[in-house]
């Protein structure tokens, strides 16, 4: 060994390098992935939802997730240059109303109030135990109930953000769906829907679990820190699930900016283009249900899944109506290669100036976050979680009902958000 | 001399590569401690400081919930205006004036419109295409399109297609949930263009009978039922 050679050696002796101890994310609270606890056996106070909005709903989601970049593009009607604005590339959540499933018709969780309706012929029997394991409630109606609730606060102000408008509609009821728990009319209304299932679609339901339960862990951890609450509050008071923002600095967490990756945003965008390509399945909870049969075995996971085959009518068609009611509005999941040009079917790919028809269901488009029988954090439609022995305790006699809330991708002040816009 | 120079340079270098070292570390930890709020150093203001117009957002949606004005008695009756208005259904489609019946056909769904494709690009639904899905073998439907306009002769209607086997009525003119009292073991619905469209029916009364892939429409002269 030669002199030059030591005095290299030597000066790497010398000058050790410390590895940076990376930053541990602290995962004690704040941002710290998916968690969930068993509730204590305290009874709830919750009856409705909708009459405590403060305490039921994960407001703080909308400012996780609501994202604004200075990045410019325009929107115009075609042909029609007057319209055209500029705007920068945002994109937002808000809930748009609830889900709910009831073993008892013409229920109304969402706001506790019962009109009284008869049973419809075919609906399944239903038993109750006092031991929660043993409870096989059935829900026999599901309810899809349209209040547009920061659209109706944020009426005036904040319109950029451009919030679902309206006023409180039931846009399905499935008391008055004649294809509920009907397979065979189902069947002669409702074609695309039963073209997937096949023994191939066995296999996707493997491949859609998975996807679901990847993008919810990687969400989960921004979707806040809301857990089943232990016993919640009385519906007088106000108790605040609407996190301070400086709340997470203070636990020490990592900031906000740092949990979605480059990685990260490019695997949910994967995961999320499998979860919509299989839309005939609901992640881990099994097939989309035809005409709303499930198994009967838990009460909640039921009613997600239920949610599954609501939105597939909304966004297709039902018997009930031929015009959908729920739209394409994000535009993260379709593979714009795939699609020829001379399809109709492309024009339904960007949906950053205005929503678009499109007629199979978008679970990656939507948040389930469960408001009664006791409230929790908002999930992926299709993953894994809300079941009656996680509510153990509230085992939903009456049903469940889900706050559903909807992404929307789209250039603010630029984009066509009603008719009137257009 | 070179040699010299060249160790002089070396451990110039290895000077620089200790201090960047130690300077490395103290960077590591001062980033460390920089991260946690409590160890924020501040600055001071430098330049113009411009007030936030906007409320406070959490302030905003606080006071907006509370202008809802939740109150429970106008919400129930909200509802059952709600509930009213989708249990009882109109058509534009006219009362038959005579008993018709059509031989068994194809019963092939509405030609799609537009097409489906998923978010791949492969084509789920084609356009244009007449879809036909059978029953299975030994399996038939009906399904009785009732005009409820007056109360009697609803059920008139009812009780006659009953006594020809089961039937999924659907109701227009009238809320389903009074019928569904009278008749607790029957399915009725509120009918919709949906349907009507998706079986042809050109006037109310009227059943539809499917067998296999096949549709079998018979009319009925409502004037019959008013007796």
């Amino acid at each position: 060994m030669n002199i030059f050679t030591k005095i290299i050696l030597l000066g790497l002796l010398i000058s050790p390098i410390y590895a940076t101890t990376p930053y541990e994310a602290n995962t004690e609270d704040g941002i710290s992935g998916f968690s969930e606890t068993i509730p204590s056996e305290a009874e709830s106070d919750l009856t409705a939802p909708f009459l405590d909005l403060f305490a039921t709903t994960q407001w703080d989601l909308f400012m996780r997730e609501f994202e604004m970049k200075m990045k410019i593009g325009i929107c115009c009607m075609p042909n029609n240059p007057l319209t055209c604005a500029i705007g920068f590339k945002a994109k937002m959540i808000e809930p748009i109303g609830y889900m709910e499933t009831t073993n008892i018709p013409l229920y109304f969780i969402f706001a506790d109030i019962d009109l009284g309706g008869d049973p419809t012929k075919g609906n399944s029997p239903f038993n109750q135990s006092e031991n929660s394991a043993e409870v096989r409630t059935v829900a026999t109606d599901a309810h899809f109930i349209y209040v547009p609730i920061m659209g109706m606060i944020f009426e005036k102000s904040l319109k950029f953000v451009c919030f679902h408008q309206g006023d409180l509609s039931f846009p399905y009821m499935s008391e008055f769906d004649p294809t509920w728990k009907q397979d065979v009319y189902y069947g002669k209304m409702i074609l695309h829907m039963l073209q997937m299932f096949s023994p191939n679609s066995l296999l996707s339901t493997i491949f859609d679990c998975i996807a679901t339960e990847t993008v919810n862990s990687i969400r989960g951890g921004q979707a806040g820190d809301m857990e089943f609450r232990e016993g919640m509050e009385a519906a007088g008071e106000q108790e605040s699930l609407l996190n301070e923002p400086n709340q997470s600095d203070q636990s020490g967490a990592a900031p906000e900016s740092d949990m979605l990756g480059d990685i990260a945003s490019s695997t949910i965008e994967k995961m999320d283009l499998i979860r919509d390509t299989m839309y005939f399945v609901s992640g881990c909870s099994g097939f989309s249900p035809v005409g709303g049969y499930v198994n009967g075995e838990d009460a909640l996971l039921d009613s997600t899944l239920i949610f599954h085959g609501i939105m597939g009518l909304m966004h297709g068609a039902s018997a009930i109506s031929p015009k959908p009611f729920l739209y394409k509005q994000t535009n993260m999941t379709t593979d714009s290669t795939a699609f020829p040009e001379s399809s109709p079917a492309r024009g339904t790919l960007d949906t950053m100036c205005m929503y678009k028809d499109y007629a199979l269901p978008i679970p990656s488009q939507y948040l389930l976050q469960l408001a009664y029988p006791t409230v929790g954090s908002a999930k992926e439609v299709g993953a894994a979680g809300s079941t009656v022995s996680t509510a153990k305790g509230r085992p939903g006699s009456k049903g469940g009902a889900f706050t559903v809330w909807v992404r929307r991708d789209y250039y603010a002040f630029a984009y066509f958000c009603t008719e009137e816009d257009k | 001399m070179q040699k010299k120079l060249i160790i002089k340079i070396l451990l110039i270098v290895s000077s620089i590569l200790t201090l960047n070292a130690e300077t490395l570390e103290e960077y590591s930890a001062l980033s460390i401690k920089e991260t946690k709020p409590g160890n924020y150093l501040d600055f001071g203001v430098y330049g113009k400081e411009y007030s936030i117009e906007e409320n406070d957002f959490q302030k905003e949606l606080m006071e907006g919930i509370k202008k809802f004005n939740l109150n429970e008695e106008n919400l129930k009756k909200k509802i059952k205006q709600l509930v009213r208005k989708s249990a009882y259904k109109t058509t534009e489609l006219p009362l038959c004036k005579k008993d018709i019946h059509y031989s068994p056909e194809i019963d092939y769904a509405p030609e799609r419109t537009e097409e489906i494709r998923n978010p791949e690009g492969r084509l789920i639904y084609k356009k244009g295409v007449k879809e036909r899905i059978p029953l299975k073998l030994g399996i038939s439907y009906d399904i009785c399109f009732i005009d409820g306009r007056n109360n009697i002769v609803a059920i008139n209607q009812i009780e006659y297609y009953k006594k020809q086997g089961d039937c999924l009525f659907l109701v227009a003119n009238k809320n389903v949930l009074g019928l569904r009292k009278k008749y607790p073991d029957e399915q009725i619905f509120p009918t919709s263009p949906a349907q009507e469209q998706r079986f042809g029916i050109e006037c109310y009364p009227a059943k539809v009978h499917l067998v296999n892939d096949t549709r079998e429409l018979f009319y009925n002269a409502y004037d019959k039922f008013k007796n």
